[in-house]
């Protein structure tokens, strides 16, 4: 494998991991528990 | 070299995303003691003030011991802790456990001790990258561990979670072995150039030091200012509680991307002009955040942007400082520009809600934070980045 397609490899599994991590914010139960919790900060 | 980024960047992942829930513990922890959101909320001043204190200290020690010795009785400190939070009987032991155990803790194993090694261990030719890799694992770490620890809570409740969390961050002692640096076994340091006196005279007094620190200042007040009270701002001005949420999750992700193009330009552009650049472009971007009407769409796009520009500084600073002062007290001195950065953080958690109480709003914080912003610009740029010149020392000294 080039070095070329290694850093492209690297890149997507990096892209592919933080969307996965972004997807846990989108989630309905999340983020009723941490907009919740985030919100009760400030009341 | 590939040994001590995967490292460095796990224990910055875990030492910075740690940290970065703690907001979730509000809630849960005042209501099942009984106490009041200002205990809380000083015990985490205490916290960010301890860490730049003793990240001074940290640093000296990791200069002239090895950063290895000083991630392990961290990470002990971290766990310990992460303990004491969840079993603190007294609002006292909170601040002692949840402020200064932690606070010691986070200077011992988060970035200026890991870019000390980084710097000393990776060629100059890869160094800003290196430490651009470092910082957007520091970043992951943060956006990763919000919803890993507000599920933590959920699921297992929040003195079970902090445990759990107690006994996750004990991974970084044995992550710690991959940062054991030649020249500082058996106990002896390797020979240096400088004495701490020496090397903290000769950068106290260089100009471009003192900007740096004050740029730094400037980074500590925008990013914690924006943090804490954003959700707070955008509740005023009638947003849903989603969109606070959405808001700081895109904050994270684009201070992941940020953060490594910041350090990636900076082993290419002049580091100055990338910080002036960086603190004039958040100028910008709060500007027009408060001239375009509110809207989530507005929040998610200043979100985005301010993400990109959130922790870029922090490569291209530690990159600047190792550019002039070299790398043999480079945990140090970037102790003390952090200690400015957490200075900075101080007033702007502090002052945002000052003025909040006796304004009813935060437009002068706002207007604070631009200007702040234009300042540090306007100072990093006259920044020398090349090597310092030093006369040769007389043999013995």
């Amino acid at each position: 494998m080039s070095l070329r397609s290694r850093k492209l490899l690297a890149y997507g599994a990096a892209v592919a991991l933080l969307l996965a991590v972004f997807a846990l914010y989108t989630r309905p139960e999340i983020m009723v528990t941490l907009a919740d919790q985030i919100w009760s900060c400030f009341q | 070299m590939l040994q001590v980024l995967a490292c460095g960047a796990a224990i910055v992942t875990l030492s910075m995303g740690i940290r970065h829930g703690f907001g979730l513990w509000l809630q849960p922890i005042t209501q099942a003691q009984g106490w009041t959101r200002e205990n809380f909320a000083f015990a985490i001043a205490i916290q960010n003030l301890a860490w730049g204190c003793f990240g001074i200290f940290a640093g000296m020690v990791a200069d002239r011991f090895g950063a290895f010795k000083v991630i392990i009785v961290a990470a002990l400190l971290y766990a310990a802790g992460l303990a004491g939070m969840a079993l603190s009987p007294s609002v006292a032991v909170f601040t002692l456990t949840a402020g200064i155990l932690i606070g010691a803790a986070q200077a011992g194993c988060t970035y200026a001790v890991v870019y000390g090694i980084i710097g000393r261990q990776i060629e100059p030719a890869k160094r800003a990258w290196a430490m651009g890799v470092a910082a957007a694992a520091g970043s992951f770490g943060q956006f990763l561990m919000v919803p890993v620890e507000g599920l933590l809570i959920s699921s297992l409740g929040w003195k079970e979670a902090l445990l759990a969390l107690s006994v996750m961050v004990l991974l970084i002692a044995p992550l710690a072995f991959g940062l054991r640096e030649p020249g500082f076994g058996g106990g002896a340091a390797p020979k240096r150039e400088q004495t701490i006196m020496q090397a903290l005279r000769e950068a106290f007094k260089y100009p471009s030091f003192q900007m740096l620190m004050a740029g730094y200042f400037v980074c500590g007040f925008q990013v914690v200012f924006i943090g804490v009270h954003m959700p707070s701002y955008l509740k005023d001005k009638g947003l849903s509680p989603q969109v606070a949420s959405y808001a700081l999750a895109l904050i994270g992700l684009f201070n992941v991307f940020g953060t490594y193009i910041a350090g990636t330009l900076a082993q290419k552009l002049a580091k100055r002009k990338i910080l002036a650049f960086i603190y004039l472009a958040r100028s910008v971007a709060i500007v027009l955040f408060l001239v375009v009407p509110l809207s989530p769409l507005s929040v998610y796009v200043f979100s985005a942007v301010m993400g990109l520009l959130w922790l870029s500084t922090v490569p291209v600073t530690s990159a600047s400082i190792a550019g002039i002062f070299g790398v043999a007290h480079l945990s140090m001195l970037g102790g003390f520009v952090f200690f400015s950065h957490q200075i900075g953080s101080f007033l702007g958690v502090w002052l945002g809600g000052l003025l909040y109480d006796r304004t009813g709003s935060y437009d002068i914080v706002w207007y604070i934070s631009i200007a702040l912003g234009v300042f540090a610009a306007l100072v990093n740029l006259p920044v020398r980045e090349a090597p310092i010149a030093r006369t040769p020392m007389p043999q013995g000294a």
